[in-house]
């Protein structure tokens, strides 16, 4: 059995404007291993959002194929993908997307009531993922009562809380600076380390970036793989104008 | 499924404008029920008129008593017709009756209303059992008395002592009676002979009403008077007589019905709006729900119920309100220039029935917003 949670197989993407025909992957072919932080990066426009909405099932590639902890996700019907999306794919998004008229709890809870289980067993494992985000203080509080980071913080622990196979944030710290984005860094890098989760992050920050073990960059929908031993050239490559700090 | 509190802590932060789809819930329901008491009441005075024992013969071709004249002959003979009882004194139980409507002035509103005065022997109080003195005392012959229903007490503001001017001279109000909740109660009873002298009615009736020994003998008696070759009159038992007076709202409910259903289909439109307005504003809600894994029918039922809800809340303030007007007393035209004194009633099938409506409202106004919830694209929803 191969230790890839996602193979990305000779995927292309094509979509239609009109007459017009925009090929926003090209052929792309990409493995993901269980327990990796990959980052994927590029200029806007290269597909990179594209590419990891193949991968998290909202979307069906043109030719190829997606196989996501050993499902062809690329024949399943719009049905079958939703449940699927439940218990294998954690989102977190740049704007985080709470529901902002339910509490911190039930933001996190809500992928749980699509599951066959208990209110009991629901309660504790709300509970452990806001605890492991540092939020088990914040229950009952609304998203407009929290902070961005805090926002962030409930939108891993609804990401995590079916415990998925894979974990894509799209833009993470898009929306926080400073202190916030690197306490979130942290904690995304405390989750793959901690319980082994595996991590796909879309960014255009070279310090969200720096983070990953593996960049994995995309231009004009093709693929351009650096390893993590060059990390650094690869960042340098990625982002030139940055000045590089690595945390290996 | 998505969590109820969901929508209702939607609701309640977009608090105004819930309030104000609910009010166009609440007038159309407020409306139905009132209308539908306003029937009920109705319909409840002419069904509990007239007793099952008692036949009302009017004029051949007449349909109200308005407007029927029996003569002497006519009267004599139904009188004595086979099934009409007899009280103790052996005196056939058959009331000659002449029915008037006059216009009286109200002083003190400064408006007419009708008066409906019944000319009656004493041989009456046997037929029509229902006749109760409540207050003052019985009518007595030639003493230019008058005996009124306690709607008529209502309605004209009159009291036992109080003169009333009818025809050519004044009469006094001498008691108060009840008549079971029947159109009686709208009527001023006074003594025939002298009623008659005064309206120019002498040797000419209206009715004659034959009391029989039970319902069957009263059907015996109206198949005997239709069939019979010498005696040329309408017979009907009183309830049918009263429940056929009771048909002529039929007009005013079809037009309220009219307007509920117009009022109905703005409510829809209103609950249309609202969800329209809702779902635009909750689209990034609806995409995230959609990407976690929720079906596209399961976000839809979600906003139905929103609609429903809704509904429920504006149907349950307009029950409410409709409910406010049970038992209020009023007066309405019914037949030839006949007043009845009703009360409004509401009943356990006009609140279920304005329930249904409700809903079918929300229903009808929420399905479309909803299905709208299916052609959302969560990727493009959320950029």
């Amino acid at each position: 059995m191969s230790d890839a949670i996602v193979t990305v197989d000779n995927c292309t993407k094509t979509y239609s404007r009109g007459a017009e025909r925009v090929e926003v992957l090209k052929g792309v072919s990409l493995q993901i291993l269980r327990g990796e932080f990959v980052a994927l990066i590029g200029p806007s426009g290269s597909g990179k959002t594209t590419l990891l909405n193949l991968i998290a099932g909202l979307d069906q590639p043109t030719t190829g194929r997606v196989i996501v902890a050993e499902r062809d996700i690329s024949r399943m019907d719009e049905s079958q993908l939703a449940r699927w999306r439940t218990t294998a794919i954690g989102f977190v998004f740049q704007f985080y997307h709470l529901i902002p008229v339910l509490t911190a709890y039930e933001n996190v809870e809500l992928p749980l009531l699509l599951l066959n289980m208990t209110a009991k067993r629901r309660r504790e494992q709300v509970l452990t993922v806001l605890h492991l985000v540092g939020l088990q203080h914040r229950l009952t509080h609304r998203p407009g009562q929290l902070s961005g980071g805090e926002q962030q913080r409930v939108g891993i622990a609804r990401a995590l809380v079916t415990d998925p196979a894979l974990v894509v944030a799209d833009e993470p710290t898009g929306d926080l600076d400073g202190r916030k984005k690197e306490e979130i860094l942290d904690l995304l890098e405390n989750l793959q380390r901690g319980l082994n989760k595996t991590i796909l992050m879309v960014t255009h920050d070279h310090v969200a970036a720096a983070r990953a073990h593996r960049l994995t960059r995309i231009s004009d929908g093709l693929l351009l793989e650096e390893r993590a031993d060059t990390k650094e050239e690869a960042l340098a490559l990625a982002f030139p104008d940055a000045k590089i700090r690595g945390n290996d | 499924m998505i969590p109820l509190k969901y929508n209702a802590r939607n609701l309640v932060v977009r608090w105004k404008t819930t309030l104000m789809t609910a009010s166009g819930f609440t007038l159309v329901v407020a409306a139905l029920v009132v209308m539908l008491a306003f029937v009920e009441g109705v319909q409840k005075v002419c069904t509990t008129s007239g007793e099952p024992e008692n036949v009302i013969v009017l004029a051949k071709g007449n349909n109200d008593e308005v407007f029927s004249q029996i003569d002497t002959r006519l009267a004599s003979e139904l009188e004595n017709s086979r099934g009409v009882g007899r009280n103790d004194a052996g005196v056939p139980l058959a009331s000659r009756e002449i029915f008037l409507v006059v216009h009286r002035r109200l002083e003190q509103e400064g408006v007419f209303k009708f008066l409906q005065i019944r000319g009656v022997q004493p041989i009456a109080f046997d037929v029509h059992t229902q006749i109760r003195i409540i207050d003052g005392s019985p009518l007595r012959a030639s003493q230019s008395e008058v005996i009124i229903g306690k709607g008529v007490q209502r309605e004209h503001q009159l009291n036992v002592g109080d003169e009333i001017e009818m025809g050519r001279k004044s009469w006094k109000v001498a008691g108060v009676f009840e008549a079971g909740g029947s159109a009686f109660e709208s009527e001023v009873w006074a003594d025939l002979p002298e009623l008659s002298s005064q309206f120019r009615r002498e040797g000419v009736y209206s009715t004659m009403v034959l009391r029989t020994e039970g319902p069957e003998a009263a059907k015996e008696l109206m198949t005997q008077l239709e069939s019979s070759r010498s005696i040329s009159c309408n017979p009907k038992t009183e309830p049918e007589y009263y429940a056929k007076q009771a048909e002529q709202t039929q007009m005013i409910t079809s037009a309220a019905w009219i307007i509920a259903w117009f009022m109905g289909i703005g409510a829809i439109f209103g609950v249309m709006n609202t969800m329209f307005a809702a779902i635009g504003q909750r689209r990034k809600d609806i995409a995230v729900l959609r990407i976690i894994g929720f079906k596209a029918h399961e976000i839809l039922i979600s906003f139905l119920l929103e609609a429903i809800l809704i509904s429920i809340i504006g149907g349950f303030l307009g029950i409410g309100f409709g409910m406010s007007v049970n038992g209020f007393s009023r007066s309405t035209a019914i037949g030839a220039a006949r007043e009845v004194a009703f009360a409004f009633s509401v009943t356990e099938g006009s609140i279920i029935f304005a329930a249904c409506f409700s809903l079918a409202m929300g229903v009808v106004g929420g399905l479309l917003p909803a299905l709208s919830v299916v052609r959302i694209q969560p990727l493009e929803a959320l950029r």
